[in-house]
């Protein structure tokens, strides 16, 4: 098989040609380490490479299944990493200067799973600086650049994990998702990408933006892979606070039950009021399709969103100032000014704003769950718009001039604020070829369900089998 | 009682120093804005009662959901 061809495999794909013998993990290695050598120069989805390392570990690989001891689907497999997983021996710079040269001494609990199922870092991803930002721009590091049109972001933060699995760099990334830093650069890039349930995935050396808010989750070619990853990282973990107890599920089982009968919520309100007209008219498709594969849909009246994102907006940056208060105070200069503004505007909530927004959170986080009594998941748009071009700070959507940060995460957040999973499949593309997602949100720990009914409406389509020319 | 308001410029300044943050080179005239849209997101939810909800931090997920 061709090197492209190899890059071209989704997770479940290799990992059958590797069980089989059909293929080595040092031919998978050779072929992604290639790949990154065509297309990086012109991408930037990498802080650091790490070839050597993903070399030695592809020949662990091959000579423990050669000797007979095949540890399943991920053995062999390289992943990329957002550069705030903690990965032993390997810098950690969290995209910042700041921690430039922070060698962590293990690896994030998310990441050791994976290592324990057989796979291997093949590098450090770009991000925004310490996730604070949901474009794909970054003062110490560069801009990542989106593959579909290169003049375009990425979206972020996490968003070398975008760029890295759409440009077929890497089979699967991991990324954190603190207000959509996840589902943005999958609906961006045109990829698949899964923010579980809030505490399902220990962040357990995950360097943190804000503690009750931030998720771990995949960025995959496809639903199904995103399933075997949850599959392997879930489980309780009691260095996390917020780690979930419980009998993990399997996700993966369930993924062909398809969609027949299953309540699909659309709200009635705020999805609609920014929106893109390509991005609406793939959004009505996308029901439609949905629709016709037995989904019954429901017109869901969903008060005070906007409410859902202000709690969110304070929750997090007061958490976030907290985090990074010695570094504002001790290394400013140090910070793009962009992203130590934002953190400093944290210093200024009080301890009563911060609790009240905890407590409005919550209350709207239980009237949202009695909404979802009427339905099995919620569908919109995961962006208002697609890829922005690198430079632009303002949209006019409907027209009215609109913050780029704000029509990229607006939609995002609520779901991030109120800890439900929620997953970004391709949809659709623009004319001019850029990808656009949608947004299928769960009941907390509903992920066996919300997986299947994306899966089925996946199958369905051809989107996600689309490439960049790049 | 006294509505919450936004912060002036004076108070700004204020709780800046107190903070120790730095001031140079119009630094905290570019953080002002950041700062009073914050504020006004605090004033957003301070029109929402939440006197029935307790104090509970993060987003615990208490309940399974059973699917059908």
């Amino acid at each position: 098989m061709q090197d492209n061809q190899i890059t071209d495999l989704t997770v479940s794909q290799l990992g059958a040609h590797i069980e089989s013998r059909a293929m080595s993990p040092i031919d998978v290695a050779h072929a992604f380490l290639g790949r990154i050598d065509t297309v990086e120069p012109k991408l930037n989805a990498f802080i650091s490479r790490v070839d050597e390392h993903a070399l030695e570990a592809a020949h662990d690989a091959e000579n423990e299944i050669a000797g007979g001891h095949y540890r399943g689907v991920f053995h062999g497999i390289p992943v990329g990493l957002k550069d705030l997983f903690w990965t032993k021996g390997i810098r950690t710079t969290s995209g910042s200067q700041i921690d430039r040269d922070f060698v962590p001494r293990e690896d994030a609990a998310a990441f050791s799973k994976l290592v324990k199922a057989g796979a291997y870092c093949i590098g450090k991803l770009h991000m925004t600086e310490y996730a604070f930002d949901g474009t794909s721009l970054n003062h110490h590091y560069g801009t990542a650049h989106n593959p579909w049109d290169t003049t375009r972001m990425a979206g972020g933060s996490s968003s070398g994990s975008g760029v890295a699995v759409a440009s077929a760099q890497v089979p699967i990334a991991l990324g954190t998702d603190t207000g959509g830093s996840v589902r943005v650069p999958a609906s961006l890039c045109g990829i698949t990408g899964f923010k579980p349930t809030y505490g399902l995935i220990s962040r357990y050396g995950v360097t943190p933006l804000s503690w009750s808010m931030d998720h771990v989750g995949p960025l995959t070619k496809t639903v199904h892979d995103a399933a075997i990853a949850i599959n392997v990282m879930v489980g309780y973990d009691n260095r996390d606070a917020g780690s979930v107890q419980g009998s993990p599920s399997d996700y993966v089982s369930d993924l062909d039950k398809g969609m027949q009968g299953v309540r699909i919520g659309v709200p009635r309100e705020f999805i609609w009021d920014m929106l893109d007209p390509e991005v609406e008219q793939a959004f009505r498709t996308s029901i439609s399709q949905m629709e016709s594969l037995g989904g019954i849909i429901e017109d869901l009246s969903v008060p005070a969103l906007e409410l859902v994102n202000a709690s969110g907006s304070v929750v997090q940056t007061a958490e976030a100032a907290t985090i990074h208060r010695s570094h504002v105070l001790k290394q400013g200069h140090l910070l793009d000014p962009v992203i130590r503004r934002r953190i400093e505007s944290g210093m200024f909530i009080s301890a009563e704003a911060y609790i009240h927004a905890q407590q409005v959170r919550n209350k709207l986080r239980n009237e949202l769950l009695k909404v979802m009594d009427r339905v099995d998941v919620i569908a919109t748009p995961t962006t208002s718009i697609v890829a922005p071009y690198i430079d632009q700070e303002r949209v006019i959507i409907g027209g009215q001039s609109v913050p780029v940060r704000e029509a990229l995460l607006r939609i995002t957040r609520v779901f991030s604020t109120v800890g439900f999973p929620a997953i970004s499949v391709p949809c659709g593309f623009t004319e001019a070829g850029l990808p656009i997602g949608l947004q299928i949100v769960g009941k907390p720990l509903g992920e066996v369900l919300l997986l299947q009914v994306a899966h089925a409406y996946q199958k369905s389509t051809q989107w996600h089998l689309r490439r960049p020319a790049t | 009682m006294t509505e919450r308001r936004d912060l002036t410029y004076e108070e700004f300044l204020s709780l800046a120093h107190q903070q120790g943050l730095y001031a140079g080179d119009g630094h905290l005239e570019e953080l002002f804005p950041e700062v009073q849209a914050m504020i006004q997101r605090i004033i957003l939810l301070d029109g929402v009662d939440t006197s029935a909800v307790g104090p509970v931090l993060g987003s615990n997920i208490t309940r399974v959901v059973t699917l059908e």
